[in-house]
């Protein structure tokens, strides 16, 4: 036993002033007899056979310094200290989808979870039990607690997600913290394909016996470049060890648009496509294996409209601010100085007559001045400039009509990469941009040095080039633990988003963005703001959780023996040695008025 | 006369200690010796041995039956009688004190010794051999004994054996030992009793208790202090206590009356607030002491 707050033994001190106290109180009358031979043979008597009684006839004393020995100790707040398994262990839960199989009654997960509660349970009073869960992110749940109620109490809350599983970066997370555990019981199906390192103090309990499932992978839609039409790739893989016939349907919000059969061999995957067409809406690929994990037998893809919001650098420019205002916008800012750090919170920024020595790949409007790293130069400077080719393809020039425009001078483009929208006979004096480092329009003449500026096909042209640089390239997709960002129209603005879960409501910040990370479930998720309803289909599609076949097996731990060191447990008994004291105090009080009485 | 009542002495002049053991003083006294020898009064005949007195050959015998028988007479001797008497300081006590009562004790059998002509010795003992009186004898040795008696004092601490040992010294012959004392010597009293008895010598022992060791008027929370010694003990609760040391006082009490039974030697408490007259005539004379 030890005590947490010793100073308070100072108390015990009080116990030689009491029995001062008591001998004082004792006055002695001083008797000479013969001898005191027999007086000490009695006490001698006394001694050998009735110390007890002895005692007892200094029972009030005692119980005086017994009450104080009592006060004493609640002070002193007494611990236990008692050895145990291991000081520190750290458990940690496989959240992963694939602990979602029902090979294991009821589920992987569930059984997991009795172990882990079992576990708990048989461990020692004073072991220091830390929490975490581990799926796509790795959950610190408990900080190392010697309160078992709480750790089952958060094992018992922990339900599995549609999420990868990455129990090495977990691993790693736990020694980048310095928790140093004695252990740690990791709770896994094992169906993983990196193994554990060896040196690490692991012990870990599989829960996997089967690997019959199908599931889908993959999907994506690619853009055919035909009038917006697009086709979609489903890849499906068997991972069990017999031959499936799996019927699979694609279904375009309520329509059913494809339906057949795939016999798939042991192993084998197989890719299918749909289209090419137009789709709008929440398109869901579904599979019927009856395998062991449903989870990856559905996916989807969504094909949402968002507005792009727009930052234009510029020293004032009317005529193109009212031609951005009419322009499919979500948000547009204005400012005259650029900083790097605005580019995360717009998907479009114009320079109008300035721009950055240096840009990050985005979408980028440059009017009159380019930054030195985009793919493309400046070859010359043309006064009058006479535009002998416009690229009527492009979807940028789309209803835009150049006959007739004069410029007073224009910069000439040189370039490998890219489009040439509008060319002179020396070179282009407007150019597109789209790769690597994204989509990007130059102008080489200022629109209000033109006569352009007076043309109905300026704002034509102005919307044009929002829309292809705000163009979703992709429809809205995700994989499940992912991170969804969105923007609204104004600051601290509440978005619901309808999970597959349930309603949620976010604000956004001072920035009008949000960053949405609890999608932890398979399904579509659906935004609602300002800025209208944005659905994105989170999806697993993951070959290595699909595969849920066990390829890590259980590991008993074999390192160094687990450090058996003591322990200070607080005992909370306080209240114990404060109802003593007072059964003591009241004992002494009922002998000391019962004594006067006799 | 302040120890002894003249009607008292005169009761104790017809008294006589019961000696059970042959003690052959250095002279022929009065005292009938268990031993046949010279003396005057008769007590038997036996066959003629050669070798013996012609003198006590009883010759009407001879004349009448044809053979010698020779006349037995029963020795008279002198007894030696030590009185050891503990005038330690733990003798004051009591009320009588012990001393007091002692002094009466030693006066009577002293008194008894001398009148029936017996050579009569006092030794006052603490730690050692204080004072001595030796070799009275006779009725006019009875006021100087009683002068000795009268001017003790209680003194010195008591140690019976060591004193036992010093009144042996020089001591020839069987005696007998009177010994009056409180017993109340830490040391023990057994080494002294037993050098007695291993040397022959007929032993009584007197104990002697006064009311304050029976009874002590004592009550609430006392320090004792040691008369003797001047050793402290401190107790609480003294009633309580009491109990416990009347017992204790018990088995102390048995414990040297089962040592004198054990080795044959007579042995009679009394407190001293008993009259001195009915220690002598009555249990003393119970006890088998005095005839």
């Amino acid at each position: 036993m030890s005590f947490l707050s010793p100073i308070y033994f100072l108390f015990l001190l009080s116990i030689p002033i009491v029995i001062i106290l008591y001998l004082l109180r004792t006055r002695r009358q001083i008797l000479i007899v013969p001898s005191v031979y027999l007086w000490k043979r009695y006490t001698r008597e006394e001694l050998r056979y009735s110390v007890l009684k002895k005692f007892l006839r200094d029972i009030l004393l005692l119980l005086q310094i017994l009450a104080i020995i009592l006060l004493t100790l609640g002070l002193v707040k007494p611990g236990i200290f008692s050895y145990v398994g291991a000081r520190n262990v750290i458990f940690i839960i496989d959240t992963s989808c694939s602990m979602q199989a029902k090979d294991i009654k009821p589920t992987r997960f569930d059984s997991a979870k009795r172990k882990a509660l079992e576990l708990v349970d048989s461990l020692g009073r004073g072991t220091n039990i830390s929490l975490f869960s581990s799926d796509s992110k790795t959950r610190f749940l408990l900080d190392y607690t010697t309160d078992k109620t709480k750790v089952k109490e958060v094992i018992n809350s922990l339900s599995p997600a549609d999420t990868e599983g990455n129990i090495i970066n977990t691993l790693n997370y736990i020694e980048k913290l310095g928790k140093k555990p004695d252990v740690i019981y990791l709770f896994t199906d094992g169906a993983f394909d990196r193994d554990i390192p060896s040196s690490l103090p692991i012990e870990v309990f599989t829960f996997a016996r089967d690997s019959n499932n199908v599931g889908i992978t993959s999907i994506s839609a690619r853009d055919t470049g035909i009038k917006g039409e697009k086709e979609i790739f489903i890849r499906i893989e068997n991972f069990s060890k017999d031959k499936r016939n799996v019927p699979l349907q694609v279904w375009e919000d309520e329509r059913l648009i494809e339906t057949s059969t795939l016999s798939l061999n042991p192993g084998e995957k197989r890719s299918i496509t749909v289209g090419p067409k137009r789709f709008s809406g929440i398109v869901k690929a579904m599979i019927y294996p009856n395998d062991l994990l449903p989870v990856d037998d559905r996916a989807y893809l969504t094909f949402p409209r968002v507005k792009p919001s727009v930052l234009l650098v510029t020293r004032g420019n009317p005529y193109l601010e009212i031609a951005l205002s009419l322009a499919n916008i979500g948000v547009l800012d204005k400012v005259d100085t650029f900083d790097q750090t605005m580019l995360s919170r717009y998907d479009i920024v114009i320079f109008d007559g300035t721009a950055p020595r240096e840009v990050l790949p985005g979408n980028y409007v440059f009017i009159g001045k380019i930054p030195e790293n985009i793919p493309l130069e400046v070859a010359d400077i043309q006064t009058d400039p006479v535009i002998l080719r416009v690229d009527s393809t492009s979807p940028i020039m789309r209803f835009v009509d150049t006959r007739g425009i004069t410029m007073k001078r224009a910069v000439i483009f040189e370039s490998t990469q890219g489009e040439a929208l509008i060319e002179t006979k020396d070179g282009s004096i407007l150019w597109s941009y789209d790769g690597n480092f994204g989509r990007i329009v130059a102008f080489g003449f200022y629109p209000e040095e033109s006569s352009l500026i007076e043309s109905s096909s300026f704002p034509v042209l102005v919307n044009n080039i929002i829309n292809w640089l705000g163009e979703n390239p992709s429809p809205s997709l995700a994989s499940t633990g992912s991170v969804i960002k969105l923007r609204t129209k104004q600051m601290n603005e509440s978005i619901t988003v309808i999970t597959p879960y349930g309603v949620i409501k976010r604000i956004t910040d001072e920035r009008r963005s949000i960053a949405f990370g609890d999608t932890y479930k398979v399904g579509v998720y659906s935004f609602r703001s300002s800025l209208g309803n944005i659905d994105v289909g989170v999806n697993l599609c993951s070959s290595s959780e699909s595969n849920i076949s066990p390829r890590v097996s259980s590991r008993e731990y074999k390192g160094s023996p687990i450090s058996r060191e003591r322990t200070l447990l607080n005992t909370d008994i306080w209240r114990f040695l404060a109802l003593s004291y007072l059964g003591v105090i009241f004992l002494e009080g009922y002998l000391f008025y019962n004594r006067r009485l006799a | 006369m302040s120890l002894l009542s003249p009607e008292f002495l005169s009761y104790l002049e017809r008294l006589d200690l019961l000696i059970k053991r042959s003690i052959k003083g250095p002279t022929i006294g009065e005292r009938l010796s268990s031993k046949y020898g010279r003396g005057i009064e008769f007590q038997d005949y036996r066959s003629y041995e050669i070798g013996d007195d012609f003198r006590y050959i009883d010759w009407n015998i001879y004349a009448r039956l044809d053979r010698l028988f020779v006349k037995l007479f029963r020795e008279e001797e002198t007894s030696v009688i030590n009185i050891l008497f503990d005038t330690s300081k733990s003798m004051g006590f009591g009320n009588p004190s012990k001393l007091y009562f002692g002094k009466q004790l030693s006066a009577s059998l002293g008194y008894i010794g001398l009148v029936n002509y017996d050579l009569v010795n006092l030794y006052c003992i603490s730690s050692t051999v204080e004072k001595r009186l030796e070799s009275l004898r006779g009725r006019h040795s009875t006021m100087r004994m009683l002068r000795f008696l009268d001017g003790l004092e209680a003194q010195g601490v008591t140690s019976l054996n060591r004193a036992i040992r010093e009144s042996l010294k020089g001591l020839r012959g069987k005696a007998v030992f009177i010994i009056l004392s409180d017993f109340l010597d830490p040391d023990g009293y057994e080494e002294g009793l037993k050098l007695l008895n291993a040397r022959g010598y007929e032993t009584f022992v007197f104990h002697i208790l006064s009311e304050e060791e029976i009874s002590p008027p004592v009550s609430g929370s006392l320090k004792l202090i040691d008369s003797e010694t001047g050793e402290t003990i401190e107790l609480d609760d003294i009633d309580d206590i009491l109990i416990g040391y009347r017992e204790t006082l018990r088995k102390f009490l048995e414990e040297i009356e089962s040592f004198c039974l054990d080795h044959s030697i007579e042995y009679i408490r009394a407190s001293s607030s008993i009259p001195i007259e009915k220690v002598v005539l009555y249990y003393m004379r119970l006890g088998g002491w005095l005839k």
